[in-house]
């Protein structure tokens, strides 16, 4: 599996950095009280001193704020109640003198705006009283911070790590195959140690750049799968289901068993990002759907399901160490989320005998494929929730 | 453009997240003090598109009578939902989509846990663009083992058999449990609908096959042209006439002796779609003189070969040798206008396609032949028999399709589709 590199706004250092920036060039303090672009939405001015003035009552139902950075510096703008224990809205990042809306869908209740500028102060506005009822009004969410995420981060890379030195003795005993010249016995050990690393798909942002040494796919690579750049196990694939010969086939494992030697030795020393947890949850079955379910990512071996079910076993693992802060926010995803896994890797196992080979992606019947896909695709629109669900809300 | 108080929000019910019927009238009613306040901002985003809104309620569904709109896609789905209660719910979310696309309104807000509520294709108020989406189950629906709907499928209701000129046998694009035709006023409206649709219904079907059309300008009036260069659908029932279309498109319950129509048909039709490739550069090397004996209409005009207009009926009594109008002509089989044949005639809504190269690098256009009808077997069945080995069979090729059964409409807010075929388990 290969990282999908996504840009996602970096949460607090980043942030700090661009706030001094744009105080170090003078941005003048605006004055409060401009009114807001869009009309009737309703304009909202915040600086250091007030997060705003909004109205003291106003009916259920949608409410739209256009909220003005009269303050010189960056500011993430909440729509919570009065104590900050639920979010119903925000603006993840305002600049100064920018204004953006702020909207939502209120049901009664008390609210307040909270201003959490970018070099620390955290401002309250005035209470908000919210009277009446209206449908498809937001629930709210409790606001998580990011050292909520540390201890999941702790137990996943525990849990790696312990994984780790099956995955070495299963390149080794694949690199062995191969030097013994035995590619019979290759192509039947791969596959434990592909699975072994495929298991840890969250893994791979935090795995660097030893991931695409060790799994990297041919597509980007200008010679494509001959370029004598690819190496990893697909490249091991590829040779072995396509009459490679044992030398160059030696020299792949070769370098297969010192790439997970040096992932070993580094993993204690890389970091793994508390946001790339969540983001995982959701995005293993993507590439799962994507490269594994169409057999886009087969070079030969016709495992690609296999692969996709050791995509779903991460993902479980990574979604058990979430669960606890998945439930205070949704009670009823995890359940979901559980029931869809569980119902996946089924109907992965129905699609052949219990010690019999996995089934190649293209060879699936029609009613069999519409039916992963429908459970995968059923899956994904749940897993989507995750990323936003459990993004670091420091100080709503 | 000034939004009314009325437009509804779409929502976000979804298939997956515990969608229950009944909050939808609500929720229309939901878009009060916030956008209507917008409305009246000068910069308060306008829809855009035709602004043409079809209602989606009535006895029959829309996208029937509706004459064509500009752009359509036909798409089959296999059901994926395990039980009849999954299918009741798939059903209800479809209902609820479908009645929020087609009346248009304000994208709500997203939640603060959610991706986007909308695609964002067509910007922040969706326009009703004249868009229609009409719903139909297709014969493997009513498989008994799997949701228990055996003795409640629609008497004539078949799979598509397979005729003898068509090219269906390695094809991928036939039969499924469900159809939708989308039409609208232009292609994104139609595009964003199904994307709407599948995604608020992943995981309880799954798209089988899609084929796009459009409905041509009149060149340079009348009917629209096909891909062949001749007008197509000019003989049509008309459609403004209750008693016609009683007679020819609405399917009623209890017709049909001792194969009788089951109570819940009443007011739906049966829909034929038929995926018919036509080899234009073949018939582009055909003279015009054989290419309008096999139609039986003059290309330029319309006009049947007797006549002088489109909009003239051969006199076929008067040619019963045919040396105007050939015996075999596509036009002269396909309706040969005598009382006995009458009750045959179908309501046609074709699209022309068009989609990339063949292996020969020959074009790929052809006619999404669409027809709607009270009685399939009685009807499209009967004509499509007739036109066996006519000599235009050498110029196209029937590749896919299906028969399915347009369901009744929407009666009233709390009603959904299909929900006399579900009524009473």
């Amino acid at each position: 599996m290969s990282a999908r590199p996504r840009f996602r706004r970096p949460l607090l250092a980043g942030a700090l950095a661009l706030a001094v920036a744009g105080g170090a060039l003078g941005f003048a303090f605006a004055s409060g009280g401009s009114p807001a672009a869009a009309g009737a939405a309703l304009a909202v001015s915040v600086d250091k001193h007030a997060c705003g003035a909004p109205p003291a009552r106003l009916p259920a139902g949608p409410v739209a704020f256009e909220v003005t950075d009269a303050a010189p510096t960056f500011v993430t703008v909440y729509l919570t109640d009065p104590t900050g224990a639920r979010a119903y809205a925000e603006i993840r990042w305002l600049g100064p003198r920018h204004s953006l809306p702020l909207t939502g869908s209120l049901a009664a209740g008390r609210y307040a705006l909270r201003c959490v500028f970018s070099d620390g102060p955290v401002v309250v506005s005035p209470g908000l009283v919210v009277t009446g009822t209206a449908p498809d009004t937001e629930p709210g969410y409790r606001p998580m911070t990011s050292t909520d995420l540390e201890q999941p981060v702790l137990a996943y890379r525990a849990w790696v790590q312990a994984a780790l030195p099956g995955l070495q003795s299963a390149v080794r005993t694949l690199d062995g195959d191969v030097a013994r010249g035995d590619l019979s016995a290759a192509r039947n050990d791969w596959l434990p140690a592909h699975l072994a690393y495929e298991r840890l798909g969250a893994a791979y942002n935090s795995f660097g750049d030893f991931d695409d040494a060790i799994d990297g796919r041919p597509d980007g690579l200008q010679g494509g799968v001959d370029d004598p750049g690819w190496t990893g196990f697909l490249a091991v694939e590829h040779g072995l289901w396509h009459g490679a010969p044992a030398a160059r086939l030696r020299s792949l494992t070769q370098k297969l068993v010192a790439d997970v030697t040096g992932l070993i030795a580094d993993f204690p020393s890389e970091d793994t990002d508390s946001e790339d947890l969540p983001l995982r949850a959701h995005e293993i079955l993507e590439n799962g759907l994507q490269f594994q379910l169409t057999g886009q990512e087969d070079q030969g071996s016709g495992t690609t399901l296999a692969t996709l079910d050791a995509n779903v076993q991460g993902t479980q693992e990574v979604l058990s160490l979430l669960a606890p802060l998945l439930r205070e926010r949704d009670p009823g995803l995890v359940a979901g989320v559980d029931a869809g896994l569980t119902a996946l890797r089924g109907q992965l196992a129905a699609t052949h005998p219990a010690a019999g080979p996995w089934p190649a992606a293209a060879s699936l019947d029609r009613a069999t494929r519409e039916r992963l896909d429908g459970t995968l695709g059923g899956l994904l629109e749940q897993l989507a929730r995750i990323p936003n669900l459990l993004a670091a809300r420091n100080a709503a | 453009m000034t939004m009314s108080d009325r437009q509804p929000v779409l929502g976000r019910r979804g298939f997956l997240q515990g969608a229950t019927a009944g909050v939808v009238g609500a929720a229309a009613l939901g878009a009060t003090a916030a956008d209507a306040a917008r409305a009246d901002a000068p910069d308060a985003p306008p829809a855009s598109g035709s602004g043409r809104v079809i209602p989606f309620e009535g006895p029959h569904q829309a996208g029937i009578l509706t004459p064509p709109q500009a752009a359509a896609s036909f798409v089959s789905f296999d059901v994926v939902a395990p039980d009849r209660a999954a299918l009741r719910e798939l059903f209800a979310v479809l209902t609820d989509r479908v009645r929020r696309l087609t009346a248009g309104g304000a994208v709500p807000a997203t939640d603060l846990a959610s991706a986007p509520t909308d695609s964002g294709t067509l910007g922040p108020v969706l326009p009703a663009d004249g868009l229609t989406v009409t719903v139909g189950v297709g014969a493997s629906l009513f498989d008994d083992q799997r949701f228990g709907l055996g003795a409640r499928r629609p008497a004539r209701l078949t799979a598509m058999p397979v005729f003898p000129d068509d090219d269906m046998a390695h094809s991928a694009e036939l039969h499924g449990d469900i159809s939708l035709q989308l039409c609208a006023d232009s292609r994104d409206t139609v595009t964003h609908a199904l994307r709407d649709i599948t995604r608020h219904t992943r995981g309880a079907i799954q798209a089988r096959w899609k084929i796009d059309g459009t409905h041509a300008a009149p060149r340079p009036s009348g009917a629209p042209r096909n891909h062949l260069g001749f007008k197509d659908g000019i003989a049509n029932p008309d459609t403004t006439d209750p008693a016609v279309t009683d007679a020819l498109v609405w399917t009623h319950a209890g017709h049909g002796g001792s194969g009788a129509e089951p109570a819940w048909t009443e007011g739906g039709s049966y829909q034929v779609i038929r995926i018919i490739r036509m080899l234009v550069e073949f018939w582009d090397r055909v003279s015009l003189d054989e290419q309008e004996r096999m139609i039986g209409r003059r290309r330029d005009s319309g006009a049947p070969l007797d006549r002088s207009a489109e909009t003239d009926t051969p006199a076929y009594a008067a040619d019963p040798q045919g040396l105007y109008v050939p015996m075999n002509a596509h036009i002269r089989l396909a309706n040969p206008r005598t009382g006995a044949t009458a009750a045959q005639q179908i309501l046609r809504r074709g699209y022309n396609y068009e989609r990339g190269l063949d292996t020969d690098g020959n074009l790929d256009l052809g006619l999404i032949f669409c027809c709607y009808q009270q009685d399939v077997s009685r009807q499209f069945a009967t004509v499509q028999s007739r036109l066996a080995g006519e000599p235009l069979v050498d110029y196209i090729s029937p590749t896919g399709g299906g028969y399915f059964f347009a369901l009744p409409g929407v009666t009233g807010p709390h009603d959904t589709l299909a929900s006399g075929l579900l009524a009473d388990f």
